[in-house]
């Protein structure tokens, strides 16, 4: 995973695009700029972290359109809306549709650069929850069907003596999976490890 | 000389006998015999005539005179037969007694004669008697005439009291089931017939009419005019109503007033009469109101929608010089922007560089606001939201371009179900959006043949918080790949359209937080499809 986040540009006007491209590069960032929803979609799935400045009204599938699709698509790049001035009515109804936000051309480039990076830290949050999540299932999936057991008594709140009645074995036996699971978790404490299941289960 | 007389006649006293004086003449004797005889004969004879005459005419008059005249000539003839007796025999004694007896007849007969004569005279020959009879006859016939025509006419009446019996009973029906009141009035205007429509209409009872002044069936200004009316046509004949329908007001005795639709009749039966046949017309005026309504609301909608497309036009217009313009502008403050981000060090090294710079990019802010000002002003003159019933704007909708779609020949086909959710937009504007499709739809229908040109429009509801308007036409359709084309400012397939049409109905459904879409098959006909969102009222909220 490429940790350097790129920016996506979509828009028909070809000054308007290289115009966001000089701008947004100039804080440091990739940009990949399209001249339609269309091209975008064929070059792949996005790299990611980044964000994407989609402008609502283009010939062919529009702004909306395309956001629509990659959230049918399950895609979960934030998507800031570049929408003319007094088009609230089609930035609401886009960010119904799960936009990150809109903004409202021509903007203070100061406006356009604070949401791109917002999108970013967000997309970027997304995507460590994404990773510490699989590592957590990977963990999780080292753990035998006893320890796995024990493991939901505990984060139900079961304390040793219960454990044990409750699976017919001794209470050192019930010590001894915790021992063990909570090395395999790599957690510091059990009040660690109950943060960690309830956080990825969420 | 007696030896002559025969010996079977009874002796006398010494009397001769007659035929002594005639010297037994056998000549004279005969002679006298026979003409004694003759006439006694005679005599006799006539009494059976009389007798006869008075059996067979039992009118007769005096048949007394006639039976005395019988015994009178009856006496004489006697007499006559007895001179032959004497002319042998002298029984002059008797002779005497007859010729008394007759004597007594005669003169019974000449003394009562006259005074019989003298009335006799006076009665009617048989001639008068038959003209009399006649004349009589004649006047028998005629007056049996006269009888006979009484008859007729006494059946003739009969038949027309019958029939007046009849047409008073059918007159009495229809007044009582007229649905129009029926009043006659006098010239004084006093209620002489009131039908029990008239008394309903007025909330009377007939009773409560009869013989009262017909001037309490009209509000006050109006009953005062009544009265002078009458009084002047009374006395001038000017003035007149009659024949003529009118519309007065009517006050009902609850003393509330409606419009009646009154024709007036005059007819002449011992004065003056008038007829008034009257309706209350109080549902034809609402009907007619309603109607005017409607018309001025379709004219009010009609200069509203012009005014909507004259602004929509502008607005459209404004928007897309808005846009064009901002998009260079806006690139514009992101070069800027890059510039003062990139170059940052520069720029503090020559700060009349940095102070230009800032100055572009106040100048080009300023410049957009410009643009979106002018849009702002034309979008400020819309008009506000509210709930509005789809098929109502439908409705309102095609009642603007009925007349054209049937000078077109146009089939309509309309599927409105009756319960759609309600949107909150712009009804004019709406309006205007299904307007511009269904004139659209319409115009691409020009090259139809006349049978195959229908209109559809239908509406339905598209899930939960959306709704669906479809309109399509049998028209010559578009290329596919126009679909997207189509509602881009300037892109028109129309020889005269300038493209504006199709650009304004996708802003106005996109302010109304909806899209527009267009399929067709070429040469057969499209189908516009508008899609609106009928959940909440948010997306209208910030404009």
């Amino acid at each position: 995973m490429n940790n350097k986040p790129t920016v996506f540009v979509v828009d028909d006007d070809l000054d308007m695009r290289n115009s966001l491209k000089w701008l947004v590069e100039s804080i440091g960032l990739t940009v990949a700029s399209f001249p339609s929803a269309e091209s975008f979609l064929e070059a792949g799935p996005p790299a990611r972290p980044g964000c994407l400045l989609l402008d609502v009204r283009m010939p062919g599938m529009g702004g909306l359109r395309l956001l629509e699709h990659l959230r049918a698509r399950g895609s979960s790049l934030p998507v800031i809306l570049l929408t003319g001035h007094g088009e609230v009515s089609m930035a609401v109804t886009a960010l119904k549709s799960g936009a990150f936000d809109f903004i409202e051309k021509p903007a203070a480039h100061q406006v356009i650069l604070e949401r791109v990076q917002d999108a970013i830290a967000l997309d970027r949050k997304n995507h460590t929850r994404a990773s510490e999540k699989a590592a957590f299932e990977d963990l999780l999936a080292q753990l035998t069907q006893r320890e796995g057991e024990v493991l939901e008594r505990l984060v139900d709140g079961e304390i040793t003596r219960d454990i044990a009645q409750a699976m017919a074995i001794s209470e050192r036996t019930v010590e001894k999976h915790r021992e063990r699971l909570m090395h395999k978790m790599q957690a510091k404490s059990l009040a660690h490890l109950i943060r960690l299941v309830v956080e990825h289960r969420k | 000389m007696l030896e002559n007389v025969p010996a079977w006649l009874p002796a006398s006293q010494a009397l001769l006998p007659h035929g002594t004086c005639l010297l037994w003449s056998p000549g004279l004797m005969s002679l006298h015999v026979a003409s004694d005889a003759l006439i006694g004969l005679s005599y006799y004879s006539i009494p059976f005539g009389l007798a006869f005459f008075v059996r067979r005419r039992s009118d007769l008059a005096y048949r007394w005179i006639f039976l005395l005249f019988a015994a009178f000539i009856l006496a004489c003839g006697t007499t006559h037969f007895f001179e032959i007796w004497t002319l042998w025999r002298p029984d002059y004694a008797t002779q005497g007694v007859l010729k008394a007896v007759t004597a007594g007849f005669s003169l019974s007969t000449a003394v009562l004669l006259w005074p019989v004569l003298h009335r006799a005279l006076e009665l009617p020959s048989p001639k008068q008697l038959a003209a009399v009879n006649a004349e009589l006859t004649r006047e028998i016939a005629s007056r049996q005439e006269m009888v006979r025509r009484l008859e007729v006419e006494a059946d003739e009446r009969r038949q027309l009291e019958e029939k007046l019996r009849r047409n008073e009973a059918r007159l009495r029906a229809i007044l009582d089931t007229a649905v129009e009141g029926i009043l006659t009035i006098d010239e004084q205007g006093t209620v002489e017939m009131c039908n029990p429509a008239a008394a309903r209409i007025f909330g009377y009872s007939a009773e409560e009419v009869l013989g009262r002044n017909v001037d309490r069936l009209m509000p006050d200004p109006h009953a005062e005019a009544h009265r002078d009316y009458l009084d002047r046509y009374r006395a001038t004949g000017n003035g007149s109503i009659l024949g003529r329908v009118r519309e007065v007001t009517g006050l009902r005795k609850d003393g509330s007033t409606f419009p009646v639709e009154i024709a007036v009749g005059e007819f002449a039966n011992g004065g003056r009469h008038f007829t008034g046949i009257l309706r209350d017309i109080t549902d034809r005026k609402r009907a007619e109101q309603a109607v005017r309504d409607s018309e001025e609301r379709l004219q009010q909608q009609q200069a509203e929608l012009l005014h909507v497309q004259r602004l929509s036009t502008a607005g459209e217009l404004a928007g897309m010089m808005a846009h064009e313009l901002n998009q260079p502008l806006g690139a514009i403050a992101n070069y800027l922007g890059g510039i003062t981000l990139r170059y940052g060090p520069v720029l503090e090294a020559h700060p009349s560089l940095a102070e230009a710079i800032e100055a572009t990019q106040r100048l080009s802010a300023r410049a957009s606001q410009v643009v979106w000002g002018i849009r702002d002003l034309v979008r400020r003159r819309e008009s506000g939201r509210e709930w509005v019933a789809p098929g109502l704007i439908v409705e309102e909708t095609l009642a603007l371009l009925r007349p054209e779609l049937e000078r077109r020949q146009i089939r309509l086909q309309l599927a409105i179900p009756p319960a759609l959710p309600q949107l909150w937009g712009r009804r004019v504007q709406l309006q205007q959006l299904l307007l511009n499709l269904m004139l659209n739809a319409m115009d691409a229908m020009a090259v139809t043949q006349a049978e195959r040109r229908k209109l559809t429009v239908r509406a339905r509801s598209g899930g939960a918080g959306a709704m669906e308007i479809e309109i399509a036409d049998t028209g010559s359709g578009f290329k596919p790949e126009l679909a997207e084309q189509l509602f881009e400012p300037f892109v028109t397939t129309k020889p005269e359209g300038i493209g504006l049409g199709l650009a304004i109905c996708r802003s106005i459904a996109e302010a109304h937080g909806g899209r527009i879409s267009a399929r067709s098959v070429l040469g057969k006909g499209s189908t516009f499809t508008v899609n609106l969102p009928t959940d909440n009222k948010e997306p209208a909220r910030h404009e």
